[in-house]
């Protein structure tokens, strides 16, 4: 079972100090991969995080 | 379509416009310097790409989504206004193994930092479920 994670997100931060976004993932009972492969790899997927910065 | 002229005669003066401002039709028959609209400006962009890695979790505490150096994969930008807001746009592709154990299921989390800070999730909204 695959799927896109893309939750449009807006962030306030109130800072000018870098904003740095990681992911994470958890299972249970079964696994969970984040990868570039489908099955036996004959594609490649790539996953991206685009940042904006939207000016008041 | 509205169109708008500007007084090709108040075109031609010596002075010039202060930072920000734009060319700007004041009436029918003038224009001059005029502070530029406010709001909605997209300042920077930035993207970070993650072509090179396999992570992969069946635990029940959250595990870092790594990079191709196998360090935690991160994306920052630096506002240049404390005022902004950052618009996240992810596309994280995830794959499940189902290993035939009932009540499966798999989380995606995302994570946000201030400068040397400590990490605060900030999304939730993958289950993926298996039965």
């Amino acid at each position: 079972m695959a799927n896109f994670y893309n939750p449009t997100t807006l962030y306030t931060s109130n800072t000018t100090s870098a904003v740095t976004i990681k992911f994470a993932i958890k299972a249970v009972n079964t696994s969970m991969s984040i990868t570039t492969t489908w099955a036996s790899g004959a594609d490649a997927h790539v996953s991206r995080c685009t940042l904006l910065e939207v000016g008041a | 379509m509205a169109i708008t002229t500007i007084n090709n005669r108040a075109i031609n003066r010596a002075d010039t416009a202060a930072s920000g401002q734009l060319w700007t039709a004041t009436s029918a028959t003038a224009s001059d310097f005029q502070a530029a609209a406010a709001g909605g400006k997209i300042a920077q962009v930035t993207t970070g790409t993650n072509n090179g890695y396999d992570t992969t979790s069946n635990a029940t505490s959250n595990t870092d989504v790594l990079s191709a150096s196998g360090t935690t994969w991160e994306t920052a930008i630096t506002p240049s206004a404390t005022s902004s807001k950052i618009l996240i746009l992810p596309a994280v592709y995830i794959r499940q193994h189902w290993a035939g154990g009932d009540d499966a299921r798999g989380t995606v989390s995302m994570w946000a930092k201030i400068g040397g800070g400590s990490y605060a999730e900030i999304d939730q909204s993958i289950r993926v479920w298996s039965i």
